[in-house]
Parts: C-alpha cells; structure tokens; sequence
C-alpha cells in the first residue's frame, strides 16, 4: 500500500523494450537494483513499469545491450505538475488549503467525554466553558493537567480524570464513584446524629415482620401493627434503681433494623380505545450545513407533512480520525405519520395492563423491598380496562427522628454521677 | 575427490549446526501459491521470458515455469513473483 503510493508520488512511466537481448537488460537491471515491476511479454515486446529515477540510469544498460524503449503511459505526481505547471492560481489554491488546514488545526473543534455515567457531556463541556475551556480555544493554551485538576476540584465524585489533545480534539476521561456518594450521605447523617438521642419512628403504617435493634429500647415486638408516626425504637433508656425505680434516662442514638409488611394500593384503568402513530413510509429530507455554529439550511424540494417525526443525523467533518473541523453537515429525515383510532382486543388490555403491572413492581422492588402477595385484579369490560388491587411488600421502615428530651435528664445525670460517688 | 569431499564436510556441518540450507547452499526457494503465483526466491537471472514461459538461472539448476499469460509482478535481486495460469514448474541442470 505504502509502496504503491511511494510509487505515484515519485513517479512512474509504463514503457515498452525491444531489441537485441532485452532478457540481459532485465538481468542488468536487477544487478543495478532498478525495480521492475508488472513485466508483460507481448508480441516480443516487454512491457513493464519503472520510476523515473529507474529510467534515468537505463542508458549505459540500453547502450550495452542494444534495446531501445518507448514511453506507453506516464503516472504520478510529477507529470501532473509538469502537465498543470501554467495554472498558478490552481497552486495559490493548494497553498491556501493546506495554510488553513495548518491554522484549523491549530485550535479545539470537539469535546469528547467518556466514563460520565451520572454526569452528562453537555453539563461536563458547560462546566468546562464556564472555566474557560471552550470549543474554538488555541491548542497552545490548553494545560490538560489544569483541566484534570479543575474537574477533580469541581466534582467532588470524579475521582480520576484525564485530559489529553488528540488532534483537534479533547479527550477527557473520567471515573466516578457514585457509591462514595451514598456513603458519604449516610456518613454525614450518621456523624450528625453522634451526641443526640434519637429514637425511630415509623414512617408508614404495617406490620412488624422482624426488629434487631443494635441500640435503644425496641417499644413493638414482631407481628405488632405500626401506624406513621408511632415510636419503634426508643433513645431514652431508663437507670433503674435496685427498688425498680426509675430514676434517670441515658439517651443514645437508636440504631435497628426493621422489617415491615405494607401493603401498596394499586390502581390503574385506561380506556381501550387509544390513538396510535401509524407511519405512511413517505420519507423526505433536508440537509443543513453548520459553519462554527450557524446554520445554513440547504433547498430542498422535500414534500411538506402535517405530521411527522424528525430524525437529525450529525456528520462532523473530518480529516482522518481526529482532525475535526468547525463544521458539520446535518441530516434531517422527515417521516409523515398519521394518528389512528385503535382498539385493544380484551386480551392486548390484559396485555398491557400486566405489562404495566410489572413494571410497577419492578420499580417497587428496585427500591429494595421485597413483594410477598400480589392481589391485583385486571377487570376488562367493553370501553375500560381496570386493574385494581393491593401489592404486599416487605419493607424497611422507620426513620430517625430526634427524641424528647424529657426535663429530668440534667437532674439524672448528676443523680447519676452522685450515685456513683456513693457508691 | 578433494572437492567431493569439501562438499561432503559442508553438508555435515550444515546439517549437525542445523543452519538454514538455503543460504549455505544457495539454493533456490519456491513457493505456489494456488494455481496463480509463485515466488521464486534465490535466482541468478532471467535466460528467457515469453508469455508461456519463464526460464530462470539458479545456483546448482535452471527452473522453468510454464504456464499460460504469464506476467512477472515484480523482480529484485532476490526475489520474484510470477503470476499466471501456472501448469507446471520444472527443473533441469
């Protein structure tokens, strides 16, 4: 491949030998290392491929073996020249081309991101403008270690990150923890609630399926019915005295964890007649051309719909796989749809009402609980599609919530600390 | 005698040493490829070429590559490739 376009820019010509002993030409030839290529014997004619270069030095071996030879075809770029020699402002062109190709590349044309998982790219590259890291900005000024250091700053859960120029593009690779996050939320609550009594409440109404409390006093037992706001777990622990007297309260923070069985409504109907995109398959479409970011619409003589969809496919352009340019072609696909009344059959509206069902529950158990009974019943009669019912889940209940501190708990401590002179 | 000799120690040294035989002894190296190529390696020159034929000059032998529409794709000082209908490859000293 990379000989053969060596070959065309070097230039080439296909010539034809003939004479006295063109088989010790061909051996000469090699003995000199001037490379032959595509050699054709025809009608006691050779025929075959040499480089310019090749063809300068052939006179003593022609001399020697007493051939003469004919120019056929001339290839290559220096025939080409020599041919378009006259056209200057045809080589004014060229330069010109390569001069802003040289200054284009020169500058950032495209952004890319990759590992944002939580992030989007369009609040990365916003994020990146606003500190003045833009499409459009000279290459010389782009400090990758900054931009590294300025989104590890900037985000506290992009924990690694690497900027680097590939052409005209800016690559930045990032990493994220989206588990640091969570972890820091429950450090923080946790770290927050260290000193304050705190009990927990429930926060729903059910039924206990089982307590493990690691610390405060659990106030329901397993199998017990809850309603919101009564207390689970109790901060205040008693001092009882050795008459069974209380005589004061320590309070920590409450920490257990409870199961519950709720029970979730459900509840969804919908009529069985509905609307439905019908495509006609008539497709037109438009181009557009985007220069930096104008756009200039191209003419089209695409039909006009009502309605339709529109699909835009972006083509940037580009020179080999990361020289892009400030501009982009835009493809913009028309696709004419009609509305049509439509009507579930009674098994498509049970269809579609369990489909719907399930992705409820997939949501329910995607929250962490786990579903025991299903009683939903789908009732379809001829205008509705009903379903109706309950969904038993067992569930994490109860939050935190700071307890009474009640007026004694002063008293207590000293009554506390007293005792335990006396003792 | 002396030169049968030479050329019985060389033979043993090349094979107790295990040294490539084609660069000891010149040799010629022929590869076909399907039907349609073959490369020649080792050659000494060219003696004749028509479009039926390609004689070549090796070491120890000449090689003859019969065939139909033949064309020699390229040729250096080692190495060629011939392409063609190839029907047969012959050897005579």
């Amino acid at each position: 491949m990379l000989i053969d376009k060596l070959k065309i820019v070097q230039g080439y010509v296909k010539i034809k030998l003939y004479g006295y002993a063109p088989e010790r030409f061909l051996n000469l030839c090699s003995n000199h290392n001037i490379l032959i290529w595509n050699l054709e014997y025809e009608d006691e004619n050779y025929i075959f491929c040499i480089s310019i270069k090749g063809l300068k030095s052939l006179k003593p071996i022609l001399k020697k073996t007493r051939t003469t030879f004919e120019i056929v075809e001339r290839h290559g770029l220096p025939f080409y020249l020599h041919r378009y020699r006259k056209r200057k402002l045809f080589a004014v062109g060229v330069l010109m081309c390569c001069a802003l190709l040289y200054t284009m590349s020169l500058f950032v044309w495209k952004i890319e991101v990759d590992g944002n998982l939580h992030r989007t790219d369009d609040a990365i590259i916003k994020f990146l403008e606003e500190n003045h890291v833009y499409h459009g900005m000279a290459k010389s000024k782009i400090d990758c270690e900054e931009i590294e250091e300025l989104l590890r700053t900037g985000y506290d859960d992009i924990i690694w990150a690497s900027v680097k120029v590939e052409g005209t593009m800016l690559v930045i690779d990032i990493q994220e923890n989206l588990s640091t996050n969570q972890q820091a939320e429950e450090k923080e609550t946790a770290e927050s609630d260290e000193g304050t009594p705190v009990d927990i409440v429930a926060d729903k109404d059910a039924v206990i399926y089982s307590i493990l409390t690691r610390n405060g006093i659990p106030k329901v037992e397993k199998g017990a019915e809850i309603h919101a706001g009564d207390v689970l777990v109790e901060g205040k622990i008693p001092v009882i005295n050795d008459d069974g007297e209380t005589v004061s309260y320590q309070y920590c923070t409450s920490d257990a964890d409870i199961l519950g069985i709720t029970e979730y409504p459900y509840d969804d109907s919908f009529t069985m007649e509905y609307q439905d995109k019908e495509f006609t398959g008539k497709e037109s479409k438009a181009y557009e051309f985007r220069l930096w970011k104008t756009q200039f619409s191209l003419p089209s003589l695409s039909e006009k719909f009502s309605q339709y969809d529109t699909i835009t496919d972006e083509y940037d352009l580009k020179i080999g796989d990361t020289f892009y340019l400030p501009a982009a072609l835009n493809r913009k696909t028309f696709r004419e749809y009609k509305m049509v009344q439509k009507k579930y059959t009674k098994e498509e509206a049970k269809q579609v009402a369990e489909d719907k069902l399930e992705q409820f529950c997939k949501k329910l158990t995607q929250k962490g609980v786990q579903i025991i009974e299903n009683n939903v019943m789908i009732v379809s009669d001829g205008n509705t599609c009903k379903a109706s019912g309950s969904i038993k889940v067992i569930e994490k209940i109860g939050t935190k919530k700071a307890s009474v501190i009640s007026e004694e708990t002063q008293e207590g401590q000293i009554t506390d600390e007293s005792d335990g002179e006396n003792d | 005698m002396g030169k049968k000799n030479l050329s019985r120690v060389k033979s043993n040294i090349v094979e107790s040493l295990e040294l490539p035989k084609d660069i000891m002894y010149g040799a010629v190296i022929i590869t076909a490829t399907g039907r349609n190529q073959v490369l020649i390696e080792n050659y000494k020159g060219i003696i004749e070429y028509t479009t039926e034929k390609v004689r070549l000059q090796t070491k120890n032998c000449q090689v003859t590559i019969e065939g139909k529409r033949l064309m020699i794709e390229y040729y250096t000082n080692e190495e060629m490739k011939i392409t063609g209908f190839i029907q047969g490859i012959l050897y005579d000293s």
